[in-house]
């Protein structure tokens, strides 16, 4: 008893400052070297209204280069993963990842609409973040129009959903200019976060705010719906509007994490299970722990694609070159896992 | 004054072709402990779901204290009445206390999480059953009998005024089904109303003082067991002849010839 105390105030600390040492260890990440003293300057400088004698082009890569990336990286892995790990408790299956209802593959084919017709960063993101939406609204529509089991027809529907975006996706690709347009549907597909900027950043931050605020408040009682609707409704939830709740919130996040770094796969579908491992299955605690865990690992990650090789690399391939073989990992470890 | 819970002529149906039941009345008053029996088939379980306001009422109305349960809210049904399923599992690797904890969703608002006193109820729930020493194990490692009772005490902590019962014994062996009609049996005897349904028509002797026979949709008795679990009556519904007979302290039971 006394030791499992001590385990978990263990735990949640390391939860709480694991992601705060690599935030500002990532600004020591990069092409240009900078010592840390001068990031702390830096950092602090601009905050405290304080004069230094640091040459500007280190203010610029701290504030305008490394800051927003490695903000836009903690908030992709952050609002994939609590997304992920609501999404499994609310459809009661371990195998659902954030974009199952088929916003990634909304947003997809949003964002590579944009780019045929040569629209700039912003509009990008917005036709992203806009068909993404669209995307989820039609497969929850499709499963209202069903009786019975919602839940089933709710995972179904996501998945043709999906793949209707995808063809048209394709399709897009198709008729794209192979020397210009296609090689930027592609990367954008393959997610990465090289052109963040702080206006990326910023545009999302309403989003990703209500979305992070709502599930953390309602948190609790995901336990209820993740042990079966008709359990739940017997002790007093309201199952459909709870659904609807976490649905729309998950939805937010996702769709804004989307429309920044393009399809991150894996994360969301992970690092849930990672976090389990470490605080078990009560919503309560999981979804903060998701957070923290998805933050430390994406941003893992893209310290990894920033400097790993001459060329970046694309952040969706690392997530499960880097994922996969931890994720096995974990599991040989042992896991109190699901029936 | 109105009965506890009223139940006046209700029919359910999951499809127009085929009514699961129809024309079925009773009533409890407070500390009954109603035992509704009959064939696989017959009704019982989705009877159990109709009366906590889980499947929609074709006809008919089910009174709580005289008030319509349609006119409540889901966390206002779940303070009256508490509802343990036929069969209940977790995908998730819960501990027990999250399970039992979970009771507490229909007195706390939507962005309220369990505090002190929400863990209070539910140890004292735990400890009153006997299971306090499970508080920490995983719901998913312990046996079928000491789920029943983690079921049992998330109901207790519900605190609700009614208990329904979808088969309370079924995956429990001799023992523990006889302990588990004990534990009715005390609750009762606390002012908890209890409806449950059987498969084992002696479960009506040792715990209920009402028994409703249901057969082929239809109310086939209602009364105390004494007067409804007759040998003509079981022979009606479950197609077998039986014998009852008296054991010591002048209880009942039924011997299949």
């Amino acid at each position: 008893m006394q030791r499992s105390k001590i385990k978990n105030i263990s735990v949640i600390s390391m939860l709480i400052i694991l992601p705060v040492i690599l935030f500002l260890l990532s600004f020591l990440i990069g092409r240009y070297p900078i010592s840390p003293l001068d990031v702390i300057l830096a950092l602090s400088s601009a905050v405290f209204h304080f004069d230094t004698n640091l040459p500007s082009s280190i203010y610029t890569v701290v504030w305008d280069i490394r800051l927003p990336r490695i903000v836009a990286a903690m908030i992709v892995g952050a609002a994939l993963s609590i997304s992920g790990a609501s999404f499994q408790g609310i459809f009661r299956n371990p195998l659902v990842s954030p974009d199952i209802l088929g916003v990634s593959a909304g947003a997809g084919f949003g964002a590579a609409l944009a780019i045929l017709f040569s629209q700039g960063s912003l509009i990008i993101q917005i036709m992203a973040f806009l068909t993404g939406l669209t995307a989820v609204s039609i497969t929850y529509s499709i499963s209202k129009s069903f009786r019975g089991n919602t839940t089933l027809m709710m995972v179904l529907g996501g998945i043709a959903i999906a793949a209707l975006f995808t063809a048209f996706t394709s399709c897009i690709k198709y008729v794209a200019d192979p020397y210009s347009k296609l090689p930027e549907i592609t990367f954008w597909l393959m997610g990465s976060l090289a052109t963040v900027n702080a206006s990326s950043v910023i545009t999302i931050l309403i989003p990703i705010f209500l979305g992070f605020t709502i599930l953390l408040l309602v948190r609790w009682r995901i336990n209820a719906l993740s042990i079966g609707d008709e359990e739940a409704r017997s002790l007093g939830v309201n199952t459909d509007n709870l659904r609807i709740i976490v649905i729309l919130s998950c939805t937010l996040l996702t769709a804004s994490a989307v429309s920044v770094s393009g399809i991150i796969g894996w994360v969301g579908l992970v690092i849930p299970h990672i976090a389990r491992i470490f605080v078990g299955p009560d919503h309560k605690i999981l979804l903060p722990a998701s957070i923290s865990l998805g933050a430390v690992f994406l941003l893992l990650v893209d310290g990894v694609c920033r400097t790993a090789a001459p060329v970046e690399i694309p952040l969706g391939i690392l997530t499960a070159i880097v994922g996969a073989p931890f994720f096995i990992y974990l599991l040989h470890k042992g896991y109190e896992g699901w029936s | 004054m109105s009965k506890l819970l009223e139940i006046n002529n209700i029919e359910f149906s999951y499809n127009e072709k085929k009514k699961i039941f129809e024309d079925i009345s009773f009533s409890i008053d407070e500390g009954d402990i109603l035992c509704i029996l009959g064939p696989n088939g017959a009704g019982k379980s989705t009877l159990i779901k109709c009366i906590n306001g889980l499947l929609k009422l074709n006809k008919g109305d089910i009174l709580f204290k005289g008030k319509n349960i349609t006119m409540m809210d889901n966390d206002e049904l779940a303070k009256k009445m508490g509802y343990i399923p036929q069969t209940h599992s977790s995908t998730f690797a819960f501990r027990v206390i999250d399970i039992v904890l979970l009771g507490r969703v229909p007195h706390l608002g939507l962005t309220e999480s369990p505090g002190k006193k929400d863990y209070k109820i539910a140890e004292n729930a735990m400890e009153s059953l006997g299971i306090a020493h499970l508080k920490d194990k995983l719901y998913n490692e312990i046996s079928g009998g000491e789920r029943q009772l983690v079921i049992m005490a998330r109901v207790l902590t519900q605190q609700p005024e009614i208990l329904l019962l979808d088969e309370p014994t079924s995956h429990l062996d001799f023992g523990n089904q006889i302990r588990t009609l004990g534990i009715i049996n005390k609750l009762s005897k606390n002012g908890l109303s209890v409806i449950m349904t059987s498969h084992y028509p002696d479960h009506a002797f040792i715990s209920s003082n009402k028994v409703v026979i249901m057969n082929n949709g239809t109310l086939m008795a209602v009364g105390s067991p004494e007067d409804v679990v007759t040998e003509e009556n079981m022979r009606n519904a479950y197609e077998i002849n039986v014998r009852i007979m008296d054991v010591e302290d002048h209880r009942k039971t039924v011997v299949p010839l």
